[in-house]
């Protein structure tokens, strides 16, 4: 930024009057322009630190897709094989440091983004202005929730380029509803990002103070995290596929898509109600044993790829109701520390 | 100057308390435009709190301040009052120049030049970094950003509690520049009593119970007297009190083995064997101050119509 | 002109303006014409007050011993040099207490004994003047303690 240089520029020359006009340069003014003076340094980090993970995500991604390619072509070339592999194990440690994208914005961008201004008293500085104080929060608010937008959607979007060619290749049984893939692409990533800032907000705005702040938002994202693997299911519409006439051999089982995700297998009886897949384990005919329970085929629960879409858009809904909730904690804590 | 004549400041019934516990009670006093007015207290006695409501940065918990007739806190007030806090809050990573620059982006009526000169002006270097500078530098630079608003009121809170003497004394020679340029209208917090007297025109004392003292510095001087006497020649008159005051209203006596002295305000000839002399402003303030149970003292120019308190004269 | 104001009992800023303006022209030091400081400069120079700059130079006005042309700036009066007695470095009684002064400090007083002795029978004149010293007026100078 050249915020200071127009005003040096003539500080060398003590003769001559103060500037008259407001010449401006390029760059955002009045409330944004202190936001972006005073948080530059972490929305570029941030930004650059997004930019790697997507160049990186999209280096690897062709590489995942021409492994996928060539193992395609050459059937079982045991090289091929070696290289879908490692593309998978790296696409699952990838995801996992993805899926921390939330905790870091919100522990070193959320958390201090007011608690800093409280602890060193710029808030009352800043507060003085001509501005309202709301304005200076929603600025704040507003700009830090771009950055670690634009940084959730880039990531997201090379992870998603990544994660799809290994999906679809049948050799990777690949579980897109994982934290590592779920929740780093798509709207869930942003809507998680958002949401990790503003509850590092709320905290700084709660706590007053940067340190504790920033380990109350580790803890609660962690928390909101483990909660949230929890849930994620609830936002999957699965598909069932029986099989009945008795044909319930191991070879009978349904077929589900290459890159789908299955959630559960078990016998079907004649009246439709399920027995589980372990029910006749320990008989020695387990035909005989299965025909006893009535079992009359297979039935097959699935998450096929092409819900997943869906089932992050529902996820994403369900973050935003949660955004919203935060957004008032928020709003309630600034009205604690402001007034 | 403007708004000559006019009522920079009014404040009825203000209160603020956190939890249960309040904090200010029962402001009520006006501020004529124009003036540098000290504001002096026991700590404790709520003049933060006071001034960061006129200030707009806390809400009242009860009662009201207006600016020039604009409820305080107002966007209209907003931008006539200039604040500047005690610890002097400034960006320490900015340059001087940025945190002009801020001061230009957050506030419409911007006055550079004026900002650039009064930061020149002490020799502050354009291009150092804040959190570098001197506690009298970051003093400076803090007003600039206060009087580059083009502030219509001012509001200091001990300003000048942190700064040695010399650097105070330029300070203040600044900021009473800036007065005598632009007829702005001062209210400060301060400690340092003994040298209200050559800064304020004005003094409010607020302590436990309200508003105690208010109005101008050479009326609230020239009604009250100092008299001394030799212990041993002033008996006890009726009420306790050493004889000879019964006509006066006492704010406060003091004796030791050789002189009594007391504080009053003459409700007539002073007699007898009293020695009468003008106090300074420190001797009422101070006197005010420890005997806070005696009759406030409200000049009419600062009272508040319609709210309950004395008015003297 | 340059202001010293102190800090003294019983004299207030403004009245210690008027005092050095008054004695300034007394002196010889300001002539009719001369231009006062503006209540500007008074404040950055000697750090006082622009109000209380300004209420003394309204008491100089109604003095006569100012004219305060608005918007221009404060003037000393084409009377002020009328209504001093002359020039007072040339009176035969500076001359006087010049000598006297001499003698004093040669005897060993110190500057504030000097200006002691001096308020002293100011303050003995004033008394033998009014009798008791009661009236409102006289009692600013008095001494306590």
């Amino acid at each position: 930024m050249s915020t200071t240089t127009q005003t040096r520029a003539d500080g060398g020359f003590p003769g001559l009057p103060g500037r008259r006009t407001r010449a401006r340069g390029f760059g955002p003014s009045g409330m944004a322009w202190l936001v972006w003076r005073q948080h530059r340094t972490a929305f570029l980090l941030l930004l650059a630190m997004a930019a790697v993970a997507t160049a990186g995500l999209a280096w690897l991604a062709q590489d995942a897709s021409s492994a996928v390619a060539a193992a395609e072509e050459a059937k079982a070339s045991p090289g091929a094989a070696a290289a879908l592999d490692a593309a998978y194990q790296r696409l699952d440690l990838l995801g996992l440091a993805l899926a921390g994208l939330p905790v870091i914005i919100g522990v070193f961008i959320g958390a201090p983004l007011f608690a800093g201004d409280l602890e060193t008293g710029t808030a009352k500085f800043v507060g003085v202005q001509s501005y309202g104080r709301w304005n200076w929060v929603a600025t704040k608010l507003g700009m830090a929730a771009v950055f670690a937008a634009v940084a959730a959607l880039s990531t997201g979007i090379a992870m998603k380029a990544l994660w799809t060619p290994l999906v679809n290749h049948m050799a990777v049984n690949a579980d897109f509803t994982s934290t590592g893939g779920f929740d780093t692409t798509g709207p869930v990533a942003v809507a998680l990002a958002v949401l990790g800032l503003l509850i590092g907000a709320a905290a700084g705005l709660l706590m007053r103070r940067t340190l504790p702040a920033m380990v109350v938002t580790f803890v609660a994202l962690l928390a909101v995290k483990t909660v949230w693997s929890q849930l994620r299911m609830m936002f999957a519409t699965t598909v069932t596929k029986t099989t009945g006439g008795g044909r319930f051999g191991e070879g009978d089982s349904p077929k589900v898509p290459d890159n789908a995700v299955e959630i559960d297998t078990s016998y079907v009886t004649g009246d439709g109600s399920l027995r589980g897949w372990s029910t006749c384990t320990d008989a020695g005919d387990s035909s005989a044993c299965l025909r006893r329970h009535g079992v009359v085929g297979w039935s097959k629960e699935y998450l096929p790829f092409s819900h997943m879409d869906a089932m992050q858009w529902a996820a994403t809904g369900a973050l935003a109701g949660l955004i919203l909730l935060t957004v008032g904690v928020l709003v309630y804590a600034a009205r604690g520390a402001l007034r | 100057m403007r708004d000559k004549g006019r009522t920079a400041l009014e404040v009825r019934g203000l209160g603020r308390r956190y939890g249960r516990r309040w904090v200010l009670r029962e402001a009520t006093f006006r501020l004529p435009a124009g003036r540098v007015c000290g504001l002096v207290g026991p700590n404790g006695a709520g003049k933060t709190t006071m001034l960061e409501i006129i200030a707009g940065l806390r809400e009242a918990s009860a009662g009201e301040a207006r600016v020039f007739g604009e409820p305080a806190g107002g966007v209209a007030a907003r931008q006539r009052v200039a604040f500047l806090p005690q610890e002097k809050p400034l960006f320490t990573r900015f340059t001087v120049a940025e945190t002009l620059r801020l001061g230009r982006e957050l506030n419409p009526h911007w006055d550079q030049e004026l900002a650039e000169g009064f930061v020149r002006a002490g020799s502050v270097p354009l291009d150092a970094k804040v959190g570098r500078l001197s506690g009298g530098q970051r003093t400076r630079v803090a007003l600039a950003v206060a009087l580059g608003k083009r502030p219509d009121l001012v509001l200091l809170d001990e300003p000048l509690a942190d700064l040695d003497p010399l650097v105070r004394r330029q300070t203040v020679a600044a900021l009473l520049g800036e007065v005598a340029e632009r007829g702005i209208t001062v209210l400060l917090s301060s400690h340092l009593v003994a040298e209200l007297d050559t800064l304020c025109d004005y003094l409010l004392l607020v302590a436990e119970g309200g508003l105690r003292l208010a109005g101008d510095v050479d009326e609230i001087i020239s009604v009250h007297r100092v008299l001394s006497a030799p212990t041993d020649r002033v008996p006890t008159g009726p009420d306790g009190l050493p004889a000879g005051l019964e006509h006066h209203t006492v704010v406060e006596t003091h004796d030791d083995q050789r002189y009594t002295t007391a504080l009053v305000r003459p409700g007539g000839p002073v007699g007898g064997f009293w020695d009468a002399a003008a106090p300074t402003l420190e001797e009422v303030v101070l006197a005010y101050l420890e005997q806070s149970s005696s009759a406030p003292l409200i000049s009419p120019n600062s009272y508040v119509p319609g709210v309950g308190s004395e008015v003297a004269k | 002109m340059r202001y010293y104001i102190e800090r003294r009992r019983g004299v207030a800023a403004y009245q210690q303006i008027v005092e050095q303006t008054k004695r300034a022209v007394r002196a010889g030091v300001l002539k009719p014409g001369d231009r006062l400081p503006t209540a500007r400069e008074v404040a950055e120079t000697c750090a006082v007050n622009p109000n209380t700059t300004l209420k003394a130079y309204r008491e100089l006005d109604r003095d006569g011993v100012v004219e305060l042309r608005q918007g221009v700036g404060t003037f000393i009066a084409a009377a002020a040099a009328d209504r001093s007695h002359a020039p007072a470095a040339e009176s035969p009684l500076y001359a006087e207490l010049a000598e006297w002064t001499g003698r004093a400090l040669a005897a060993g007083l110190m500057e504030e004994d000097v200006r002691d002795l001096v308020e002293l029978a100011l303050q003995e004149r004033r008394q033998t003047a009014a009798g008791t010293a009661r009236s409102g007026t006289d009692e600013r100078n008095g001494e306590r303690g």
